[in-house]
Parts: structure tokens; C-alpha cells; sequence
């Protein structure tokens, strides 16, 4: 070892000693983080669950993530083939049942949602969430032969008898586009609900159903109230609104062949009562609703036994003959099957004066469900193939399509969409979120309440802070890796303490996931992105009135010249880029129900479609959180604006979040 | 009467032995748990022994004790869990012994214990006698907690796969017919799960035959018994079925004859809730959204409801006011028996009383009705007794 300085034995103590306490004091403040972030006493510290896997882009993430199709909805062609559109996937796939095979890949780009074709099955449309446009398929070359700009977050579709106009649902701006297709031009919008999301043509006349997902604006404190709105496709005008009482989360639709009735997949939450248990319905129940497309009667049923949920009802599809309906739960991995005489039957021969108690009969399926079908999990859209043998189930996160003989019910197997076959971290937290097998009696998944990872609309009454108290409006889960701390109270320093032991005994009122499941349903939850921002401005400047409505949020002075304390300039709680300041303020929006009256400031991008507002959702527009609940100014000095900067100071506030491409 | 319970507990044993018999989709479990009942000796003894198959040599589990019987196996299926007795002047107790005859030891408990089963995570429920019958308990690490605390007898628990508890429930008075209930594994919860034929006695613990699929014993009034299976998702009437055999052994002494049967197999650990349980806590709540509510027919002498009292085994506790959507919320003493009537304006009972129920420390109870039929989910709406806060009741102190 010529050559090399020797260490003095001193040198090498000091040096030991130093190391030693250097990792010892790492250890323990590593430790410390653990601690403090997951809310838990964790025994091993490892940072790659919470601060590599979770990461679903960049030039590393694809060693430990993967790409999935992830199938949403699907069609049936006259020629037997089906059409899949891979929500993840950006395609639409055309599979042949037969050949169990994947014939192509269409790229449809962004989020495909929907597809339909016309009844000679030589044109599809694929709807896409994420771009805001149809495409248009030839299905003799599979090639995408154009796009039509329709509203945000368009959904379901649907042809008129001329196959010359297409209806479209817009989730994201509560409209529908009416679309001339010779010219391939959107033409009018038509007000509906709130997020309409299932479209259907009645197969003996004019009218198009429209079914919206969420509940419309109630009285605080109110059941949700669901719109399905009925549109004459000839006149392309709305001739009814029907009420769907006590229900939201309506995504499933179908029309029977004689057109008389629609079956509506509904949920019935219980949001107005404290969640002290979450048997027997006490949380959600689900069921299906009757609509008499005629007198417009409608009648709601359970699809749930008494002890045993069957979460997250997706869709709905009818055999030919209209004497079976098929039911996907999403959450419960089954396809309920209904006799549909039979349950028509029974909605007829219920008083009016009865329909609220038949609603929440849990006994009532036994009179109408007459099998249930195990499937793959997080089973969505359905289809049933023209010869009216074969249901085609969606697994969405199994990435495949399951066979169904319909009139025995067996399995015939899967068609596998040629995803990986391995199941990325974040997979399997969206695996987990998606599931209702981690609650007591399948009660609700992850998505119950969150749809997509967004929010169901409703404000809850949760347990342990008392009954009848600290009423929560429930958030969006999407973009909140930035935004600790979590609940509208800021207790929660992270998704891990969120998710973790409290919320199993306070609404799974199961175990608690394990540590694993854990993790990968935080990274899962982490990975969310809002959809495109259809108020935002891709880059540019902002129009001219969200301009104005800046200059109101940001100003530091009233109408007459006063100055505002710095204390109550919007911008101050609201500083960008997520306009939150992370902190906890008192607003004077607490309720005599409320144990504190200081919340976490919440974040502000994409709030267009994140109403109602304020910590317990008693405002059902941004308006109101100036017009009703700021009447001393405490929420920001804004009494004194007109209501033309009002309205300029709300069109700012809904660009926020940005565009995406 | 004593032989006559005797021989009910033989029935019951017997059939619950047929119905876990080795036919039953057992195929890959590898021992078979049996009590035996000792013909040669008088009185008439049993013994716990395990059989890797059939003829294949007994292992003795309660070698040793005088008695023994009712063996429950572990979900890891190498544990047994047994009452058993070491001298005929001492009260039955819990073993726990090595499905191979090893380690046998005594589960402590303070009073005398009755037909044990395996919990979540080793702890273990078994019926333990108490002052006016007998009641359920559950022993753990930390300890024992008791669970149940209603008049009478809770007997034969059995741990479901989902975590639940169910049990049998007979009231104090001699013609109390035996119902199952079920509960958390922490007590909270407690409702009636099944109430049986009309016309039969239920007799003996159910058994889980398949996810949610339970399967119990019902005697005839002309002493016939039948196996009775009921889907507890649907909670229908279920299917009638006749008893097969009893199941075959071999390699018994002459006069010695099987009285239970329980198959050994591994199977995963039943998930338990974390409990809201507070032992700090004295009391918890009760809340109804509509104490009108109910398929018993009023007092027709009565007025309209307009007060909920509350009642213990020792007297009221106190009455409060119904709200005027009929709902209520009040804070009451808890692990200790109630009983709800609702009162017109002069005091006159419309409705009532209730079954016993109670709440565990800081448990909070919702109920739909008063006696509501059990297959109805809560309408959703806000109870209007929740706005003013849970009454305090005169009586509602320990």
C-alpha cells in the first residue's frame, strides 16, 4: 500500500464515531418523516413506495410502471365484431369474439369514453373525455376519418332514427351537443343535469334519454335529486325533466324494445345520516329505476340483498328480447341478472304512496334478481351479441373482455386486450379503489363516493367528530399530492393517515388495508389528474372578463378607494399555483354544528366541476360564496363589488387549473 | 327435565356432527375433531380426541380431564380450542392443544366457560356463565371483554368468514324461544339475524357451510329434526334438509359413540374491525329516525307517540321527547340491558317494549324504526333530534 496516506487509528475513531452518528441521526429523522407522514408507528423506513412508485411519468417510470388498455364501454357490429374503447389505452379496439383476438388498434387519442355505431355497423363513434371531441371510425377501413369538437368530457352518444344527428352528453360543461353529422358540425347545446354521462335513442320514436350522473344544486342538507332529461330528437329540443329522488351516481341505461320503460342504474346514498354503521344500507344501497317513458313514473329498486351490497351498478344492457336485463357492478365484481317481467310487474303494482318505502326494501331483489355472475374485476360497460347468446363483460382493470353464455349464465372465458400482464404498483392501488371488497358487506369502494377519482357532489356526516356535526362537503382526489394537509379540519398530514387505520374504523368498518395495499392505493390516488380545464386558456391570455376577474383577486382595494388589509385580498389564502396557502383560516363560514370554525384553505384550479362549495357544501355556485355566506366581508372583502365584476371574478376563478393537451 | 336437555344436546351435537360430516366439501382438510361420548361410564363422559383419517389411530386432545367437548379448530389448522373440566367438582374451562395432542394447556378465564371458537388473531369467544345465565366473552392478549348483555342465555358463538359473530339468544322466561343474533367482534352491533321456523326450536350453534351460507338444526314440536340452510345475504327462509348419517370413525371402544364432528382446515384468519370500543368511556348513543316506524301493531287505546323511555332490568332510566319527525338521540349507560317503549302524551305506551338491546362504550347505534322490519335500508334524511345533541337521561348513570 505504498503510496496510500495510512489513517491514524485516531482518525479512524473520529471518523467511525461521526459515521455512526450521522446514520443514527439520518435514521431517526428519517424516521421521524415516516412517522409524521403516515400517521402510523411504521417499522422500516422505505421511501421508494411514497416518493418513487407513485411517479406515472418521466424517463424511469416505465420500469415500474406499465401501460394498460383498460376497457371501458363496448359496442356490438351487425358483423359480429365488438368494438372496446381502452379508457387508458387512447384506443378503440376491435376485438373478434370469436377468434378471442384484438383485430386493431384505432387511436382515438386522449380518454375514450363511449361507442356506438350506425345500425349497418359501417360508421362508430368513440367519444373522448379528455380532447372534447367525437371521432368518427370507418369500420370497413378502421381508420379515423374525422373529429367533431362537442362540449367537455362528453360521454355517452346517441344516433337519432335518421342516423344524421348525434346527441352527445357533455359531463364536464352539464350540456349535450346536438351534432349534424353530414356536416360534421356540433349545431346547438341543450342544457341537462348535472354531469350527464349516458345517452340512449328509444327504439319507437324520437325521444333520446340523457342520464346524468350527479345530483342537481339541492337545499343544503337536502337528498340528492338526479336529473334524466328527455330530448325530442326531431324538434332537438328538451320536452322533460325527470326527477330521480333520493338517487345520484346514475350511469347505466338502457330503453326496453317495446320503448315503454328505461332502466336506470342508480346509487341511494345516506349521506344525510351520521355513518355509525354500514350494514344493511346504512351507507349507500344501489339498485335500478324504472322510468315509464310515457307518464313519466318512476319507480326505484334494490338490487342489493339485505346483508350483502352490490356497489357501484356501471351499466346496463337487455337481451334482445327485452325479458333479461344484465347489471355490471363495478365495486362488487358481479353481473346481476333481472327478469324483467318480473320487475316491471312489481313497479307496476306499487302505490305511489309506497314507491319510498319499496325504494329501500332490501328484500325486494328476491323477486326480480335471478342470478348472480362472478366476474373479473371492476366489470363496466356490457354488451350483449346480436344472436342475443353471449354478454361481453368489460374487466377494466383486468384489461379484458369476459364471455357470458346468457342463457345459463357460464363462463365462456376472456379475450385478452394484450396488456401487460403484470400488475404495476399503481394498478394495483387502482385495482383496490375500485373495489368494494374492503368494506363490511361490499357497501361502497373508493369510486363510490369518488367517480374516477373526482367527487360525488354530496356533503357527508361522518362519525367520530359527532352526530349531526362537522357536516363535510366531499372533495375531489384529483392533483392532491401537493396539497397536504388533508381534510377540510387539515388533521391529516398525508394520503397514508387518510386512507389508513381511521378510515377503516370509521367508514370500512373492516381491517384496515395492509400496508402494501396501502401504499399502492396512495400511489394510486396520487397518480389522479383532473381532466382538461374546459374554462382554462391553452397558454394564452386570459379573455378579456376572466382578465378583469384576476384584477378583482387580486386587488388591494375597494370599489371607493379603500385599501384592503392584505389579511383580505383573495390572493393572500388563494396565492397561485394552486391558490391555496396550505393553511388553516377561519372565514366566518362555520356552522353552530361545526367544533372549529377554521378549515384548510382549499385548492382552487378546476373548480368548475367540484360544486358545491365550502368546507360543508352549503353553496351550490361560487356566487353564492359571496352573495349568501360573506355577509361581513370575512371571505374576503367583496361586498362591494358589483355583480358584473362578481360574474367577471367567477369566470377567473373557473380558468384556473390550466388547459391540457 | 335433565334428560331431557341431555338428549336435546345430543340431538343438537349429533346433527351439528351431520352437518359438518367429512362429506362436506371438505375433501383437503386433514384431521377430523371428535367428541365422543364414553358408553362405558356413568355418568355418561366425553372426550376430544382428532383422527387424521378414517381408521387411523385416535389422538387423545383432553388426556387428562375428566370431561371435554365442543372442539373448535384455529384458522391456521394446527390449534384446538375445547371446554373441558379436570375434576368433577371443577367448573368447565378453555383448552388449547396442538391438533397433534401437544401442548395441552389451560385458557384462563374467571368464570365457568362454555363452547369456545377462534377469533381473529388467537382471541377467542366463548360462553361464560354470569349471575342470570349466560353471556358471551371474548379473551384476548389484553385480556377479557365481555360482549354481550342481554337477559338470558347467549350460547354456542361462532366466527363467520366475514368476521362476524353469531350466536344463540334465548330470553330469561321458560318459553323464550331460541333465536340467532350476530354482532361485531367487539359487541357492538348486535341484531337479530335469524328467528327460525315458526313451529321448531332451534337447536345448537350454526355453522358457515359456504360464504354467507349458514347451517343450523330445527326440532319439530314431534321431535323431528331437520338441517335448515339459509343464504344470510338474502335472509330468506332458506332450504330444508334432511340429516344424513352420522359420519363414520371406526376404531371407537364398544359402547363409545361420536356426538360432534368438526373438520380441521386451514382457512384465512377472520378479518376484524377495528373496534370504536372505548373502555374509558361509561356511555354510548342511541339515534332513530323514525320511532313510528314498525310492523307492531299500537296500543289502540293509545295516542299518538310523542316520548321514547328507556328501560333497564332495574327500572327506567328516563323518557325523553320525539322529535317531531318522530326521530330521537339520546346517550345511554352502557354494556347493560335496555328496552325502548314509545308514550302518547299521557304517559299510555303506544309501542313497546322493545327487545333487550344495548350499546358498547362509545358504540353509536342508529336505528330505522322501532321493530321495523329488518330488510328496510334508512331513508335519507336528517334526524331532527340530531340538531339539539343526545339527551341526557335521569337515570342514565351507572
Amino acid at each position: 500500500m505504498r503510496g496510500v496516506p495510512r489513517m491514524s487509528g485516531r482518525a479512524m475513531s473520529v471518523m467511525a464515531l461521526v459515521g455512526i452518528v450521522g446514520v443514527a441521526a439520518g435514521h431517526r429523522g428519517l424516521s421521524h418523516h415516516a412517522r409524521k407522514m403516515s400517521g402510523t408507528e411504521v417499522a422500516s423506513i422505505n421511501c421508494i413506495p411514497c416518493h418513487v412508485l407513485p411517479r406515472v411519468s418521466g424517463p424511469l417510470a416505465s420500469l415500474w410502471n406499465a401501460e394498460y388498455a383498460s376497457p371501458l364501454r363496448l359496442a356490438v357490429v351487425p358483423d359480429g365484431t365488438l368494438l372496446v374503447t381502452a379508457e387508458e389505452g387512447g384506443a378503440l379496439f376491435v376485438v373478434d369474439p370469436e377468434r378471442r383476438a384484438v383485430l386493431d388498434q384505432i387511436a382515438v387519442g386522449g380518454q375514450p369514453h363511449s361507442v356506438i355505431t350506425d345500425a349497418r355497423g359501417r360508421t362508430a363513434y368513440v367519444t373522448d373525455r379528455w380532447g372534447n371531441r367525437v371521432s368518427v371510425i370507418d369500420l370497413a377501413t378502421r381508420t379515423r376519418v374525422s373529429t367533431i369538437p362537442v362540449g367537455a368530457q362528453p360521454g355517452g352518444m346517441s344516433l337519432d332514427a335518421s342516423e344524421r344527428t348525434l346527441f352527445v352528453a357533455n359531463s364536464g360543461t352539464n350540456d349535450i351537443s346536438v351534432v349534424d353529422l353530414p356536416s360534421g358540425r356540433a349545431v346547438q347545446r341543450l342544457p341537462a343535469g348535472s354531469h350527464p354521462y349516458s345517452v340512449r335513442g328509444s327504439p319507437i320514436d324520437e325521444t333520446i334519454v340523457v342520464l346524468n350522473r350527479l345530483t342537481s344544486p339541492v337545499e343544503h342538507r337536502a337528498p340528492p335529486v338526479t336529473e334524466v332529461t328527455l330530448v325530442d330528437a326531431a324538434t332537438r329540443r328538451v320536452v322533460r325533466r325527470v326527477r330521480l329522488d333520493a338517487a345520484h351516481m346514475a350511469e347505466g341505461l338502457a330503453v326496453t324494445p317495446d320503448g315503454a320503460t328505461a332502466l336506470l342504474t342508480i346509487a341511494r346514498p345516506k349521506n344525510l345520516l351520521p355513518a355509525t354503521q354500514i350494514a344493511r344500507g346504512w351507507m349507500i344501497t344501489y339498485g335500478v329505476a324504472l322510468l315509464d317513458m310515457t307518464s313519466g313514473r318512476v319507480v326505484q329498486l334494490l338490487l342489493d340483498d339485505v346483508n350483502q351490497s352490490y356497489a357501484d351498478p356501471y351499466d346496463v344492457v337487455l337481451s334482445p328480447d327485452g325479458r333479461r336485463a344484465f347489471v355490471s357492478h363495478a365495486g362488487a365484481d358481479v353481473v346481476s341478472v333481472i327478469d324483467v317481467p318480473a320487475l316491471r310487474a312489481l313497479a307496476a303494482a306499487i302505490p305511489d304512496d309506497s314507491l319510498a318505502r319499496y325504494a329501500n326494501d332490501l328484500s325486494a331483489s328476491r323477486q326480480y334478481v335471478v342470478a348472480r355472475i362472478p366476474t373479473g374485476p371492476n366489470p363496466m360497460g356490457l354488451a350483449v351479441s346480436a344472436d342475443g347468446g353471449t354478454l361481453y363483460v368489460a374487466e377494466r382493470v383486468a384489461d379484458q373482455i369476459r364471455m357470458i353464455d346468457v342463457a345459463t349464465g357460464r363462463d365462456r372465458g376472456v379475450i385478452p386486450l394484450g396488456s401487460p400482464q403484470r400488475e404495476s404498483f399503481v394498478r394495483r392501488g387502482e385495482r383496490l379503489f375500485n373495489s368494494a371488497g374492503h368494506t363490511a358487506q361490499g357497501q361502497f369502494s373508493c369510486r363510490s363516493c369518488h367517480p374516477e377519482g373526482h367527487t360525488d357532489a354530496l356533503n357527508y356526516d361522518l362519525e367520530p367528530d359527532g352526530l349531526g356535526r362537522n357536516i363535510v362537503n366531499n372533495i375531489s382526489l384529483r392533483e392532491l399530492s401537493t396539497t397536504a394537509p388533508y381534510k377540510w379540519t387539515g388533521k391529516n398530514v398525508s394520503l397514508y393517515r387518510q386512507c389508513g387505520f381511521r378510515f377503516a374504523k370509521w367508514l370500512t368498518r373492516t381491517a384496515p388495508y395492509s400496508q402494501r395495499d396501502l401504499q399502492a392505493l396512495v400511489a394510486y390516488i396520487m397518480s389522479l389528474e383532473h381532466m382538461p380545464n374546459p374554462y382554462a386558456t391553452a397558454d394564452g391570455p386570459l379573455a378579456v372578463a376572466a382578465e378583469r376577474g384576476r384584477t378583482i383577486f387580486e386587488r388591494a382595494a375597494t370599489n371607493d378607494g379603500r385599501t384592503i388589509d392584505e389579511r383580505d385580498r383573495c390572493v393572500t389564502c388563494h396565492p397561485p399555483p394552486l391558490f391555496t396557502d396550505g393553511r388553516m383560516a377561519d372565514v366566518g363560514t362555520g356552522a353552530d354544528t361545526d367544533t372549529q370554525h377554521e378549515f384548510d384553505t382549499p385548492v382552487l384550479t378546476n373548480l368548475a366541476g367540484s360544486g358545491p362549495y365550502l368546507h360543508d357544501g352549503r353553496a351550490n355556485s361560487l356566487e353564492e360564496l359571496w352573495t349568501r355566506f360573506n355577509p361581513d366581508d370575512r371571505h374576503g372583502v367583496a361586498n362591494d363589488l358589483t355583480k358584473a365584476q362578481l360574474n367577471d371574478l367567477v369566470v377567473y376563478l373557473m380558468t384556473l387549473g390550466g388547459a391540457r393537451d | 327435565m335433565t334428560r331431557l336437555l341431555a338428549s336435546l344436546l345430543l340431538v343438537a351435537a349429533v346433527g351439528a356432527a351431520v352437518i359438518v360430516g367429512r362429506g362436506d366439501s371438505e375433501a383437503q382438510a386433514e384431521w377430523v375433531l371428535l367428541t365422543v361420548e364414553r358408553g362405558a361410564t356413568s355418568p355418561v363422559r366425553t372426550r376430544v380426541v382428532a383422527q387424521s383419517a378414517v381408521g387411523e389411530p385416535l389422538v387423545e386432545l383432553s388426556e387428562g380431564l375428566v370431561e371435554a367437548r365442543g372442539p373448535s379448530p384455529a384458522p391456521d389448522g394446527r390449534r384446538v380450542v375445547f371446554a373441558g373440566r379436570q375434576a368433577d367438582e371443577d367448573p368447565w374451562s378453555l383448552w388449547e392443544v396442538d391438533v397433534t395432542g401437544d401442548g395441552l394447556h389451560e385458557i384462563a378465564t374467571d368464570r365457568e366457560a362454555r363452547e369456545p371458537a377462534y377469533a381473529d388473531h388467537g382471541r377467542v369467544v366463548y360462553s361464560g356463565r354470569v349471575d342470570d345465565g349466560w353471556a358471551l366473552f371474548v379473551r384476548g392478549p389484553s385480556g377479557t371483554d365481555r360482549l354481550t348483555y342481554r337477559p338470558g342465555d347467549q350460547r354456542w358463538p361462532a366466527v363467520l368468514a366475514t368476521g362476524r359473530i353469531v350466536f344463540a339468544d334465548r330470553g330469561p322466561e321458560d318459553d323464550a324461544p331460541r333465536r340467532y343474533l350476530w354482532m361485531q367482534q367487539d359487541g357492538t352491533g348486535a341484531e337479530l339475524l335469524i328467528a327460525g321456523t315458526p313451529g321448531t326450536h332451534l337447536v345448537g350453534p350454526v355453522r358457515e357451510v359456504a360464504p354467507n351460507t349458514v347451517r343450523f338444526l330445527e326440532r319439530a314440536e314431534d321431535g323431528t329434526v331437520a338441517a335448515r340452510v339459509v343464504d344470510i345475504a338474502r335472509l330468506d327462509a332458506g332450504q330444508r334438509m334432511e340429516p344424513p348419517a352420522a359420519p363414520q370413525v371406526g376404531l371407537l371402544a364398544g359402547a363409545d359413540r361420536v356426538v360432534d364432528a368438526v373438520t380441521v382446515s386451514a382457512r384465512p384468519v377472520p378479518p376484524a374491525p377495528i373496534s370504536v370500543v372505548d373502555p374509558a368511556k361509561a356511555k354510548g348513543v342511541l339515534f332513530g329516525i323514525d320511532a313510528g316506524l314498525s310492523d307492531r301493531t299500537p296500543n289502540p287505546s293509545a295516542g299518538p307517540a310523542v316520548a321514547l323511555r328507556v328501560v333497564s332490568t332495574d327500572g327506567q332510566l328516563g323518557t325523553l321527547p320525539l322529535a317531531a319527525d318522530g326521530s330521537y338521540f339520546v346517550e345511554v349507560p352502557a354494556d347493560r340491558p335496555l328496552r325502548l317503549e314509545t308514550l302518547d302524551a299521557s304517559g299510555q305506551i303506544v309501542r313497546g317494549p322493545s327487545d333487550w338491546l344495548w350499546v358498547r362504550p362509545n358504540e353509536s347505534r342508529g336505528c330505522v324504526g322501532c321493530h321495523e322490519p329488518r330488510t328496510l335500508a334508512p331513508p335519507n334524511r336528517v334526524p331532527l333530534a340530531l340538531e339539539e345533541g343526545p339527551v341526557q337521561l335521569p337515570g342514565g348513570s351507572r
